[in-house]
């Protein structure tokens, strides 16, 4: 493992345009065997029409954590890893790529026939695939993704960072679901990396004033420094006073990133009576205590958001490349393709960000 | 007490001094600190607004009024002191426009201020207390007042109407007072704005302001324009001017899908769009009147942050509105003109 803020040139500039191409020798692969059972293997290039991706940057989140314990059942053996960002080693004619394009890669694979697809949603699409769950991922050197997952990336945008691109495009997503007008004022609670992310689009996107609300203090602190007008350590004396004395007595809309019953009730809790809650965290637990009288009285809104679609990507990308929203202080911790356990033991860790794979 | 009212179309307003009006219940009596001055006021005082014929002479103007409060009936409903702008539709609140909650098309509005009933061209006036939008101290009273009417109106059409979000492409056709905020409020949305005008001053304020301004009679800047978004054309297009050939240029501008929103209006003018845009390129139009008092209140916390700042190019006491109103007329003012009504006596 190395710090967090270091990237590692020369790994890089040893696995040139020739290794990249895919043809020579062998590629490695972390290969998960089994519930938490990781293998470093060699592997085959990928046998594809599709165009194969000289992966270079992977993030672990927490789905990754969840198929890695077994908590999401997948078939064995399994390569994860959806946040991912490469470039392009092979490009088959009419593909619309080219050899040596820096490229995101969007995850979701959809079978644009469901009801979903048809509509315009195939974020959500009941046949599609996730990269990294249904079939295999990034953490290898080679992987084949279809070229309509491609986005290329700017000069400006380091595979040091891109894999956040991907979480960023769900997080634009949702606030497209919910969609965050200039003026308003915005709550968000959790403060993991998506909650800075949502931070920095809703100040992106005019909201005023932000409030960031959680536990951990050093989250806080970087969230003043992305750009929070107010923050309060949630469970603080007076905190809910002060949350409510920023938004006018109540939050236009909020933004839960914690993904707990508990938060989902301070997030009805601390919105304003008519404003929207939007439900962005990820809640395992099946039951719980939610005041539900609130969220008739308040008649709230409350949406959910799931990833992203296709045109969430290159907005991820330009808020990014504009510095509207800043990456490189989310990552807290970068491993190599052959650390893959013992970065998903940190990544389960309360105070880490985002931890990177470079590969 | 002061007042510059329309006595005679065409005239001159004239200074009268008129008695203090009495306070009503519901009301709050107000001390006019500034009045902003809007093209509107000059169709006003030369007759030509649609409800012209109706409006009883004389007519004292103003519908972009910063108050401080004097009192209210029963007293202690506001503060005195309290700083507010004034909401302009003193509507009924009982027609079907009202239920749908439209209070900017009441079909039977109780008051209609500086249009039907006195606005701020006077030094004392009366507003129904759940009219008046307190605004930050932080904002002086010069730049409050337009917020009511030329920064409302903009961010109702960039935002509600327009449906502008971040990354939004946006053009902004005409930088004057509305067009010079819908500006600003696109940026504060995180899109990516274009404004456009032929008035060399209001070019350069826009460009200190960091709007990519450029002039709307450049062939080369509106096929710039159109490059840059690869081609396509921009996703929104807000209209403030109302000319045949600025509604023709916004339909140049627009992509396919896209929204043109129309804020400026004049009596004599039509939109024409080519079907074919309108039916093979789904070109939505959508025309945006003033600002719903929730919309007043969110344009107001833009400025509060400083991610929007009022632009008033002219400054005149209430005895010199004759000379502004000429100065609009000419299309010399950059921003918004406003009288200061709080100076001399």
């Amino acid at each position: 493992m190395r710090p967090g803020g270091a990237c590692c040139r020369d790994r890089r500039d040893r696995s040139g345009t020739t290794r990249a191409s895919g043809e020579e020798r062998v590629l490695r692969a972390a290969i998960l065997t089994g519930p938490e059972r990781i293998e470093v293997r060699t592997v085959p290039p990928p046998a594809s029409r599709d165009p194969l991706v000289r992966i270079r940057s992977v993030g672990i989140c927490g789905t990754d954590q969840k198929i890695f314990h077994g908590a999401i059942p997948v078939g064995y053996p399994r390569v994860m890893g959806h946040e991912l960002s490469g470039e392009v080693a092979v490009a088959p004619p009419g593909s619309g790529v080219s050899v040596g394009s820096r490229v995101l890669v969007d995850p979701g694979i959809t079978c644009g026939t469901c009801r979903q697809c048809r509509e315009g949603r195939g974020n959500i699409c009941t046949r599609g695939w996730l990269i990294g769950r249904d079939r295999d991922g990034g953490l290898r050197e080679v992987l084949d993704v279809p070229a309509t997952n491609l986005h290329t990336l700017p000069p400006s945008l380091d595979h040091d960072v891109a894999p956040l691109l991907q979480v960023l495009a769900t997080c634009v997503h949702a606030q497209q679901r919910s969609p965050v007008a200039a003026g308003e004022s915005v709550v968000i609670v959790g403060l993991g990396v998506t909650g800075l992310l949502h931070l920095q689009l809703a100040k992106h996107r005019g909201a005023s004033p932000v409030v960031c609300v959680t536990r951990n203090e050093a989250k806080l602190e970087l969230a003043r420094r992305l750009g929070a007008d107010v923050t309060v350590r949630a469970g603080e004396s007076g905190g809910s006073d002060r949350v409510a004395g920023a938004t006018g007595g109540g939050a236009d809309l909020v933004i839960e990133c914690a993904g707990t019953v508990a938060t989902l009730a301070s997030a009805i809790e601390v919105a304003r009576i008519g404003g929207r809650i939007l439900s962005y965290g990820t809640i395992s637990e099946v039951e719980g205590a939610l005041p539900f009288y609130d969220l008739y009285y308040k008649e709230l809104a409350i949406t959910n958001a799931r990833s992203a679609l296709a045109a969430d990507f290159p907005a991820a990308i330009t808020a990014v490349a504009e510095r509207h929203v800043q990456l490189a202080p989310l990552v807290s911790h970068r491993f190599e393709l052959d650390e893959v356990e013992e970065a998903i033991r940190v990544g389960g860790e309360g105070g880490s960000l985002k931890v990177l794979i470079e590969v | 007490m002061r007042a510059m009212a329309v006595t005679a179309y065409g005239d001159p307003l004239t200074l009268l001094d008129l008695p203090e009006p009495d306070l009503p219940p519901g009301f709050a009596l107000l001390d006019v600190l500034a009045s902003g001055v809007c093209f509107t006021d000059v169709k006003i005082a030369r007759g030509r607004m649609p409800s012209s014929a109706d409006l009883a002479l004389p007519h004292v103007p103003g519908h972009e009024v910063c108050a401080a409060v004097v009192g209210t009936n029963p007293p202690g409903v506001l503060a005195t002191g309290t700083r507010a702008i004034v909401y302009q539709y003193w509507s009924c609140g009982r027609c079907p426009a009202c239920r749908r909650g439209h209070d900017a098309m009441c079909s039977s509005l109780e008051g209609w201020m500086g249009f039907r009933d006195p606005g701020g061209f006077e030094e004392r006036l009366i507003a129904p207390v759940d009219r008046l939008i307190p605004v930050p101290t932080s904002v002086d009273p010069i730049h409050a007042a337009p917020m009511s009417c030329a920064l409302g109106t903009a961010y109702r059409s960039v935002v509600t109407r327009g449906g502008v979000r971040a990354a939004n492409r946006v053009a902004v056709i005409g930088l004057g007072g509305v067009g010079i905020h819908a500006a600003q409020v696109a940026i504060a949305s995180g899109a990516h704005v274009v404004g456009f005008d032929v008035h060399d001053p209001t070019l350069t304020r826009a460009g200190e302001l960091g709007i990519d301004a450029r002039r709307s009679d450049d062939a080369e800047a509106i096929a710039a324009t159109i490059d840059e978004t690869g081609g396509e054309g921009v996703d929104v297009v807000i209209e403030t001017v109302a000319h045949e050939a600025t509604l023709s240029l916004a339909n140049a501008l627009v992509r396919k899908g896209g929204r043109i929103v129309a804020v400026g209006h004049a009596p004599t003018t039509a939109l024409t769009l080519p079907t074919v845009r309108l039916v093979l390129d789904e070109v939505e139009i959508v025309g945006s009147r003033y600002a719903s008092l929730d919309e007043m209140h969110r344009a107001v916390a833009l400025v509060a942050d400083g991610r929007v700042r009022p632009v008033v190019g002219l400054v005149r006491p209430l005895e010199e509105v004759n000379e502004v109103l000429e100065a609009l007329e000419s299309g010399e003012v950059v921003g918004r003109a406003v009288l200061d009504v709080s100076s001399g006596s």
